[in-house]
């Protein structure tokens, strides 16, 4: 073997190299030309195809620390405390949903697809989840924080135990949400979903734009603190309405640009429905990491009891 | 491409080359020969029926002087067992011996009567 393809060859872990070793051991045998070429193209596949496999085996484990340890940190928290029970409750839905999620895409859908984007926003996302449950689940360690128990209600004509019911059903629905926005994600970077690269990337800048501003803005004026204090107004202000027209124009200038940059195969009335598609792909992208990041960086906020 | 008893028609291709000679060892291009499969189909395969315990593989202990040492295979006894009970199964489903590697990678394939 040559140095180079014993480098190459070193990529692959070590109790499958001798697999590597036997295909380029072999293209000797093999008549020279285009026969020995095509011999050796298959050696670089399946040395590409086990490196690859080590990657996953790699990031299965990283994902399966960062969930044991999300779990550590998040468990504890006072007791009686009902912000206690609903952490425990993300903790024990969100990370086997996210454990599976991956396994049931990869069936459905395929693999990610090629590219460093799509592996950037699924590790994104799911970096954004667990801090996103660690974030609530510091929340919710504070008793006395106002911010712990939210959702309950602070009229004292509501009896505890409705406030309670209420306050599992707005968790149950925030994680419905979360866990539909995760499988969105993996299904729009999946291989056989064919959301092409550009419409991943629009779909992620107007995403993280969106966010981003959303949570500088505070989302359209729908509580108290309707505005930052540094960015003072009523809930009509412009920047108020501002939050309003990124809200819908964001997903709609995502999905008009991957539309528009879109040149897939086929006659012209299969593009115009392929560029639909790409267009709908990036909204929706840009709308589900929008949420992501206003929500992450809005619980983290709250952390330290600074209820916004 | 339809599966018969957990096995692609590829892998069942390279059962029925294994099963051929079963005591002899063979070498990679040899069975893609007899296979029709490319180098890059038929090692992930070899992998696979290795780590499944039914091929076994080594080096070459005395290689021919210039070329390097080549890796051989053969079918344990488990994989033997397993290997007829496949091809068989197989043939039978696709109701003739062989049938079920139609499609131009059945080199190994028995005989169609």
């Amino acid at each position: 073997m040559s140095w180079l393809s014993r480098v190459v060859v070193r990529l692959v872990p070590a109790g499958r190299r001798d697999w590597a070793e036997a295909v380029w051991a072999e293209a000797g045998q093999v008549p020279p030309g285009l026969a020995r070429l095509a011999w050796r193209a298959g050696g670089v596949r399946l040395i590409a195809r086990e490196a690859m496999l080590a990657r996953r085996a790699t990031r299965t484990l990283v994902f399966a620390a960062a969930a044991a340890w999300v779990a550590y940190a998040a468990w504890p928290g006072p007791a009686g405390n009902p912000a206690t029970a609903l952490t425990r409750l993300d903790v024990a839905t969100l990370l086997p949903v996210l454990a599976g999620l991956p396994v049931l895409a990869r069936r459905l859908f395929g693999p990610a697809a090629p590219g460093m984007l799509a592996r950037v926003l699924r590790t994104g996302a799911y970096a954004a989840v667990l801090v996103l449950l660690l974030s609530k689940a510091s929340v919710g360690q504070v008793a006395d924080n106002p911010a712990a128990v939210p959702l309950l209600s602070s009229d004292a004509s509501v009896p505890a135990l409705d406030g309670m019911i209420y306050a599992w059903l707005v968790e149950s629905v925030f994680l419905l949400v979360v866990a539909v926005c995760v499988a969105a994600i993996l299904v729009l970077t999946a291989r056989r979903s064919r959301v092409a690269p550009v419409t991943l990337a629009a779909g992620t800048g107007a995403g993280l734009v969106l966010g981003a501003v959303m949570y500088a803005i505070v989302p359209l004026g729908l509580t108290d603190h309707a505005t930052s204090p540094w960015l003072p107004g009523s809930d009509a202000d412009p920047v108020v309405l501002l939050a309003w027209v990124l809200l819908l124009g964001a997903p709609l200038a995502a999905g008009g640009l991957a539309a528009r940059c879109y040149h897939g195969p086929g006659d012209p009335g299969q593009l115009a429905g392929a560029r639909l598609r790409q267009g709908g792909a990036a909204g929706f992208l840009a709308t589900g990491i929008g949420a992501l990041v206003v929500t992450v960086l809005g619980t983290g906020d709250r952390t330290d009891g600074r209820a916004r | 491409m339809g599966s018969q008893a957990g096995f692609s028609a590829q892998a069942l291709s390279v059962l029925a080359a294994l099963c051929e000679q079963p005591l002899d060892w063979r070498h990679g291009y040899a069975l893609a020969k007899q296979t029709g499969l490319k180098s890059g189909t038929l090692y992930p395969i070899l992998i696979r029926l290795a780590d499944r315990g039914l091929v076994e593989a080594c080096w070459q202990d005395e290689p021919v002087p210039g070329r390097p040492r080549r890796h051989l295979y053969r079918l344990t006894a488990d994989g033997l067992a397993t290997a007829t009970g496949a091809v068989a199964v197989a043939a039978e489903r696709a109701g003739r011996p062989g049938a079920w590697l139609r499609g131009g990678r059945g080199v190994a394939a028995p005989a169609v009567p």
